[in-house]
């Protein structure tokens, strides 16, 4: 998958995450729906549930099967509640009963028979056996036996009653016919992450000294510049620099003389602008091609650089060809 | 032991699908540079194809325009499109020029984009050829954008 190109947004959402220290991010199902950590960039859970599942397709996160959840199938939310049900009515109006025994005198009944003044008492022989709603109080003679559901309704008794799903979001009740039940991953930043970032702040450290250069000089600096050339084709530069209506187009690159092919086709494609490439990998090949194409190259690493950006910055303040007279020859009137 | 030459004929024939392949490396390898250097090959071609229609017609007393016209409608003949000149106002620096039966028609529709990039360039070539003016690309009818017709609207460069 190397190559793949994710969005800047992807990027910088990257690049926040391994600086506010995130290795892994994990799924919390809330009222606002699925959150994932402190990712509040997107208008709707599922906008950044995509999004991570498209950094795990491109590698960047490494996903892991965490949680389920029951998803509302009318509003979509994941903020539901589940309560139980008669089978006979489906009204969620029922009770769980408690059977218990009090084991000296063999007394057995529904808890609610124990219970008198909050605390609870052998209906037989009177003992006080501790208080109804701590059952760490419970006197040690008595049992709980085994358990059922009434319903409150139509007083129908039943061992198992259904599962209900309510949505407050949507205030709709359904179950698990209707339900969406989908899988949370957890996703784990990988390597191919912490690489990527890693380049790209050592990318900002190594321009710094060309940008502060040009800034030097009155440029305006523009990142991820994007303009329309002749032909009506929209290019992107990683960089553009403007002293007055002088405009310097400036891609990097990493060794990769397609680079610099590419530079000069979208140069052919804005009359008038200066381009140069900024080399990070000390190619003489690409300097030997730089001369070919007329694109100087930039490569800190040797001593010369600010000669050659120099040369490229008073090119830009020279007076435009443009406005010198040139005669204008016309074809058709040539043969008259 | 004999063997049969070959003739080659004078002219290559490609098919407009062969072409666009050809063109589609280049953009794919480069990107939106790949589509300024189509521009460019069509700008050049243009430039060519114009030298050697001019040199060809008797242009006595013609105007621009006519001239103009008599290129583009040798250009149709070629097979890129039947071009009809629509709007040509060099003054004001506005040509539109639409291709009817466009051979890249299939192309914009299946890659749901223009396709035309070798046109417009075309065209700019022509009209730089004839006046010695930068014309730029301004904005296409495209089929691939749900238009009924396909144009290419240029104008001169400031």
């Amino acid at each position: 998958m190397s190559g793949v190109i994710i969005s800047d947004f992807e990027v910088e959402l990257l690049i926040s995450l391994v600086e506010k220290g995130v290795e892994q991010l994990q799924p919390l199902i809330t009222p606002e729906g699925i959150k994932y950590n402190d990712i509040n960039e997107f208008e709707t859970w599922q906008e950044t549930i995509k999004t991570l599942n498209r950094l795990e397709e491109t590698e960047f996160l490494t996903g892991e099967d965490f949680d389920r959840a029951i998803i509302c199938p009318s509003c979509d939310s994941p903020h539901v509640y589940s309560k139980y049900a008669c089978p006979i009515d489906r009204s969620i109006f029922i009770k769980k009963v408690i059977l218990v025994r009090h084991e000296p005198d063999g007394y057995s009944g529904e808890l609610e028979e124990f219970e008198q003044n909050g605390r609870l008492v052998c209906p037989k022989c009177g003992k006080d056996l501790g208080l109804a709603q701590d059952k760490e109080t419970w006197d040690s003679d008595l049992r709980e036996i085994g358990y059922s559901f009434e319903c409150e309704r139509n007083g129908h008794r039943f061992e198992r009653p259904l599962v209900v799903h309510y949505c407050p979001i949507c205030g709709s009740t359904f179950d698990y016919r209707t339900a969406r039940y989908i899988p949370l991953k957890a996703y784990t930043l990988s390597q191919k992450t912490y690489d990527m970032v890693k380049n790209t702040a050592d990318t900002e450290k190594l321009i710094k000294p060309i940008i502060d250069y040009l800034k030097q000089n009155k440029s305006q600096i523009q990142y991820e510049y994007e303009i329309k050339g002749v032909s009506g084709s929209t290019h992107q530069f990683d960089l553009a620099a403007t002293i007055g209506s002088s405009l310097l187009l400036i891609d990097y690159s990493f060794g990769d003389s397609q680079e610099l092919v590419a530079l000069l086709g979208k140069k052919m494609d804005i009359p008038g602008a200066e381009a140069a490439l900024i080399d990070f990998s000390d190619n003489e090949e690409l300097l030997n091609l730089g001369k070919v194409y007329n694109i100087p190259i930039i490569d800190t690493g040797k001593e010369n650089w600010v000669t050659t950006l120099q040369n490229v910055i008073e090119t830009m303040k020279q007076v435009p060809v443009e406005t010198k007279e040139t005669p204008r020859r016309r074809l058709w009137e040539r043969r008259r | 032991m004999t063997s049969e030459r070959t003739v080659i004929p004078e002219n290559l024939v490609l098919t407009s699908g062969s072409f666009l392949n050809l063109l589609n490396t280049l953009v794919n390898t480069f990107g939106s540079a790949g589509e300024s250097m189509i521009y460019q090959m069509g700008h050049e071609n243009g430039m060519v194809f114009c030298r050697e229609v001019v040199s060809k017609i008797n242009n006595e007393g013609e105007s621009l325009e006519d001239i103009f016209e008599k290129v583009i409608n040798s250009a149709s003949q070629i097979g890129w499109a039947n071009m009809v000149v629509e709007e040509f106002n060099p003054q004001n620096g506005k040509i539109k020029v639409v291709l009817q039966d466009n051979s890249f028609k299939q192309f914009c529709l299946r890659l749901n984009m223009p396709q035309c990039f070798f046109l417009r360039g075309y065209i700019s070539g022509i009209i730089k050829e004839l006046t010695n003016v930068d014309y730029q690309f301004s904005r296409s009818e495209c089929y691939a954008h749900g238009d009924e017709h396909c144009s290419i609207r240029l104008v001169a460069e400031d």
